[in-house]
């Protein structure tokens, strides 16, 4: 197999503060600042991957990781083919919040790759996530585990690298769902509300009488 | 100092930031765990993006202070219910590196509740989804040609164009220069909402179109626009000819037409952002009616609930028929879309009895006003809104009351002329209209709010209404009523001149805790909304009964201790028992 395929779309989600832009800087450009400026709304770039002889266009979508930014998440993981969720190895809570990614990208009916990476590896000393929850969990929901650094650039390579080849593999079983495969979904923008977190919120209303 | 600060603060805000200049609402002596826990987290996040807001700026750490003080201010003492949202940080920046602090915050404040009020107040930012809608049909409407190769573009999405300017107003994308240029000419705007999108849209209209290529397959990346986009915002250096531009769109799309698309927009995306299916929410909607209605009948007279159930029943049949002859005489584009007709007809068609009681009421009261709305653009919007109400699953005990009183009138002008609109009075209109005011229990509903606030002239038209009101008609809709204080003395009379204050937007229900002493609420310590300045309290915290004619309250309401010592000085003991 030779020639070039893609683009792909690859999205990259996570919580605020994780690493996303700074692993994609890493990726794309080789260069890491530790004081990047966050990401309003999102990023793009673009990179061309030599996997196997293969040219494998890559669009990179950074996204904004702050809560609120979520309702505009979907018209970024809309139509994607790979999705690489960032968490940040010494918060805990980053890692909770990969999960319910997951699920909100399972509701949404996306058939996009996924893999798991978790940044900031330099600071192992510090870790809070432990490396086999991660992993059980990345292979319960069939996605890839790895960890990496993008101060140093360890395992960024191979963490984009595994999922474009995740996601040649995966159009390679499916041929005929390229590229519009995913449309079906466009019309349903469903805008994942906070009620979902908390269904059972109380809707009382207010001065019932006083 | 105040009166400077004050300088450029447009009216609705004006007794925010009295209260906020007198410290009474900073939440200075706010001490409980959880207001301070809340703080404590927004000011985390902003010291958090602090070191990510213009790295390597030659005045990096001056700038990142003030900027840093400033969103302290805005977003933990101001205006505390719409939180941090980044974006913000770079908007505060630049403020911060051409003007002294304070007037830094001022400008801020005024921007961020101008331009952003409506989608950061929800927590989430849907907003932007409904503005970046209306941009791209903007764009649409002032050149179709170019509208259409841009949404033939694979992946395009308005939102993907327009959100970051609008969440960083316009700051974290172009030069300084010309984002006080733009700030300038939106804030002098007597709309400024809409001065945004129209510059957005001249934005889009100057990106050279030949830049953008087409592969065989006609259909390119969305990408190479974005980066077209953003060339063009980086490359301006001087706003005036786009602000020109877009002030000239005018020409050619009205304001009106904006802000009834806006309305339009919200109302579909309100449809479309609840989890349940429309159906399930109609259902769910006029089930809670029911009940509600069932509470209040039983509190009523006997006689009274046959008169109301009665006149549902009878309404009903008229109601489809007339549905479907209102769309097609008016022509109405909104409603032929046929998005709420199907979902009218759908639950309701399937007999009379399905469409028991007051949820018909309702709709019949919304039809009406639909009806009205031929004649006047202005109501047609409120049409829209209380159905995008009704369907959006928010019906409360407010609405019950309006609709008894709604089913009352009605049975009256039954009496005259059957369902005719010409029998209905302002009252009802304005009861409407005041009801879906104080309905903002959903983020969404803020918006609609927003939307309503933008529109001066439906403003005017609300005041004027609920002025008109017979007391009578204000005692039945407001809840407060009942309980009477002896004080009649009035809003003006009290010394303070609000003369042109808006309406505050009520702080959503969904609240926990009280605003103001951070106490928890339970079924036994209610929530209740100061009339003054929209905040949820509890009931230790809101006492104070005044009237507030200016807002159509012409007896004493409910107001938090905080407004009671701004609008009354004299008076500092509470008199409620």
């Amino acid at each position: 197999m030779s020639g070039q395929e893609g683009p792909f779309k690859i999205v990259i989600l996570g919580e605020g503060r994780v690493g996303k832009t700074s692993l994609l800087r890493q990726f794309v450009s080789r260069t890491f600042s530790d004081q990047e400026a966050s990401t309003q709304s999102a990023a793009y770039l673009d990179k061309i991957l030599l996997l196997r002889g293969t040219q494998v266009q890559l669009s990179l979508w950074d996204t904004a990781g702050q809560e609120r930014f979520h309702s505009l998440a979907p018209i970024y993981y809309r139509n994607a083919d790979g999705a690489l969720l960032v968490y940040d190895i010494t918060d805990l809570e980053s890692f909770r919040r990969v999960a319910k990614w997951v699920e909100e990208l399972q509701v949404m009916g996306t058939t996009c790759v996924l893999a798991i990476v978790g940044n900031k590896s330099d600071l192992q000393s510090q870790a809070k996530v432990p490396k086999a929850d991660a992993e059980t969990y990345a292979r319960s929901i069939n996605a890839r585990h790895s960890t990496a650094s993008a101060k140093l650039g360890f395992g960024v390579d191979e963490a984009f690298g595994a999922l474009a080849e995740d996601v040649l593999a995966s159009r390679a079983r499916a041929p005929g769902q390229t590229q519009t495969s995913s449309r079906r979904t466009r019309g349903a923008l469903v805008v994942a509300e906070d009620d979902a977190a908390q269904p059972s919120r109380q809707k009382s209303g207010c001065c019932g009488g006083g | 100092m105040g009166d400077l600060l004050l300088e450029g603060m447009t009216d609705k805000n004006y007794l925010v930031g009295l209260r906020w200049l007198s410290g009474v609402a900073l939440g200075s002596g706010d001490t409980r765990p959880k207001a301070q826990r809340l703080r404590q987290r927004i000011a985390e996040e902003i010291d958090l993006d602090m070191r990510r807001t213009f790295p390597g700026h030659p005045r990096e750490a001056a700038l990142q202070i003030a900027a840093r003080d400033i969103l302290r201010m805005l977003c933990c003492a101001r205006n505390r219910d719409t939180g941090y949202t980044q974006g913000l940080n770079f908007t505060a920046a630049v403020l911060c590196s051409v003007m002294p602090r304070d007037d830094a915050f001022w400008c801020l404040a005024a921007l961020s509740e101008n331009l952003a009020g409506h989608f950061l107040k929800g927590g989430s930012l849907q907003g932007v989804l409904v503005d970046s809608d209306c941009t791209d049909w903007l764009v649409g409407e002032l050149d179709a040609k170019r509208a259409a190769k841009l949404r033939a573009l694979r992946g395009y999405s308005p939102a993907l164009l327009f959100s970051k300017p609008l969440c960083t107003l316009l700051a974290g994308c172009m030069p300084i220069d010309a984002a006080l240029q733009c700030w300038q000419a939106v804030l002098s705007a007597p709309c400024p909402r809409i001065l945004m999108l129209r510059i957005l849209a001249a934005f889009v209209l100057e990106v050279d179109m030949k830049t953008i290529p087409t592969n065989n397959g006609g259909a390119s990346e969305v990408s190479v626009l974005l980066h077209s986009l953003q060339k063009c915002f980086q490359g301006t250096y001087d706003a005036k000819t786009l602000v020109a531009a877009a002030e000239y769109s005018a020409l050619t799309v009205p304001d009106s037409a904006i802000k009834e698309r806006l309305a339009h927009k919200m109302i579909n995306f309100c449809l479309r952002s609840t989890r349940t299916t429309r159906r399930e929410a109609l259902q769910t909607a006029e089930e809670r009616v029911r009940r509600l209605a069932a509470e209040s009948r039983a509190r009523r007279s006997r006689s009274a609930a046959v008169r109301f159930r009665r006149h549902a029943g009878l309404a009903v049949s008229q109601l489809l028929g007339r549905i479907r002859e209102m769309c097609a005489e008016a022509g109405d584009e909104l409603m032929m879309e046929g998005e709420f007709l199907s979902e009218l007809q759908g639950p309701f068609s399937l007999g009379s009895q399905a469409l028991e009681g007051p949820a018909s009421a309702f709709l019949t009261a919304v039809f009406l006003d639909l009806d009205a709305a031929k004649t006047g653009q202005v109501l047609r919007k409120h049409a829209l809104i209380s159905l995008a109400l009704l369907l959006g699953d928010s019906l409360s005990d407010r609405v019950a009351t309006l609709l008894s009183l709604l089913g009352q009138n009605l049975g009256s002008a039954e009496a005259t002329d059957g369902m005719d609109g010409g029998s209905i009075s302002q009252a009802e209109l304005a009861a409407l209209v005041h009801a879906i005011q104080e309905e903002n229990s959903e983020s969404a509903l803020a918006i609609s709010e927003d939307i309503v606030k933008d529109c001066d002239l439906d403003q005017k038209a609300f005041m004027n209404a609920l002025l008109a009101l017979p007391p009578l008609a204000l005692e039945t809709l407001s809840m407060d009523a009942t309980p009477k204080a002896d004080t009649q003395s009035s809003f003006t009379s009290a010394g303070t001149s609000f003369g042109s204050l808006m309406a505050p937007t009520w702080v959503c229900n969904s609240g926990l805790y009280c605003q103001s002493c951070s106490i928890t609420f339970t079924c036994v310590r209610r929530r209740h909304h100061c009339r003054a300045c929209g905040r949820l309290l509890c009931n230790a915290c809101s006492l104070q009964r005044l009237p507030l004619s200016i807002l159509g309250y012409l007896q004493p309401v409910r107001v938090c201790d905080d407004c009671c010592i701004v609008l009354c000085p004299g008076q500092s003991s509470p008199r409620h028992a």
